[in-house]
């Protein structure tokens, strides 16, 4: 049987890895528009991909598999060779999964009149694997130009 | 017991010596270091005469941090200091502080602009 004690540190655990750190990589801040318009309405628009930590997955290998560590290092390094340059997060399958921000914005504000546009690139990260995530947020105001 | 001054037992110099070496560790500890994150700048107004700025800032130990809702402040903050008026030019930066060999840091989003009111804007 096990105790109460253990119990609960294996659910702040299981909480822990489901929660996420929420690491913050990028925010930018739009020109604001405070003049008193007769009707706006706030709108947020999310992309996300998963993305994956190579070097947390050969540490994950490494310590589960029958493999030689040399073997797994190999790899490591040659898979490291293709991923340089700066960037931002963990590298995803789908790169062009922020290409879709513009129409959605659009979709979402279809008078056109956007203001306090707030562009933040996120990442939720968990072991191994992490969502990377942008996210907009911003204020339509109705009507004609 | 005798009262004894600790510097005639053990000597000035280790007094010294301890001194410079306490005042190391606390400054050790105490200075941060900032590093960049990014940077962003909107266009920028011909009318510059009113500037407006705003900060909001987190901190984090270990670099641990659940969300990111604390940027939400910077524009609710904006704008109660430019009412009724529109915010150009507004750069925005992203610091973390990182205090302690690391194990605390702050990240501070802070944001300037230039507030333009009345008629014409």
């Amino acid at each position: 049987m096990i105790g109460w004690s253990i119990k609960i540190l294996l659910g702040l655990v299981a909480a822990g890895l489901l929660n996420g750190c929420a690491v913050l990589h990028h925010v930018q801040i739009g020109d604001i528009d405070n003049r008193r318009s007769p009707k706006s309405s706030y709108f947020d628009v999310k992309v996300s991909e998963t993305g994956v930590s190579l070097d947390e997955a050969a540490d994950v290998a490494k310590a589960f598999s029958q493999a030689r560590s040399d073997d797994i290092e190999q790899v490591r390094t040659a898979l490291s060779l293709f991923q340089q340059g700066p960037r931002t997060g963990n590298p995803v399958y789908n790169e062009t999964y922020a290409r879709k921000v513009g129409e959605l914005i659009a979709k979402e504000c279809p008078s056109g009149r956007v203001t306090e546009l707030r562009s933040i690139r996120e990442a939720r990260k968990y072991p191994v694997i992490s969502g990377e995530i942008v996210k907009i947020t911003g204020r339509c105001v109705s009507g004609e130009n | 017991m005798f009262p004894v001054k600790i510097s005639h037992v053990v000597g000035g110099g280790f007094l010294k010596r301890l001194a410079a070496l306490l005042t190391l560790i606390v400054s050790t500890i105490l200075v941060s270091c900032v590093s960049l994150q990014s940077v962003s700048l909107t266009q920028v107004p011909a009318a510059r005469e009113k500037v407006v700025s705003a900060e909001a800032s987190k901190f984090l130990f270990l670099g641990i941090a659940f969300d990111n809702d604390f940027v939400d402040d910077v524009t609710r903050d904006l704008k109660a200091k430019c009412p009724d008026g529109k915010i150009s030019g507004i750069l925005t930066k992203d610091e973390a502080v990182n205090y302690f060999l690391f194990i605390f840091t702050r990240r501070r989003v802070s944001a300037t602009g230039y507030c333009l009111q009345g008629e014409g804007v």
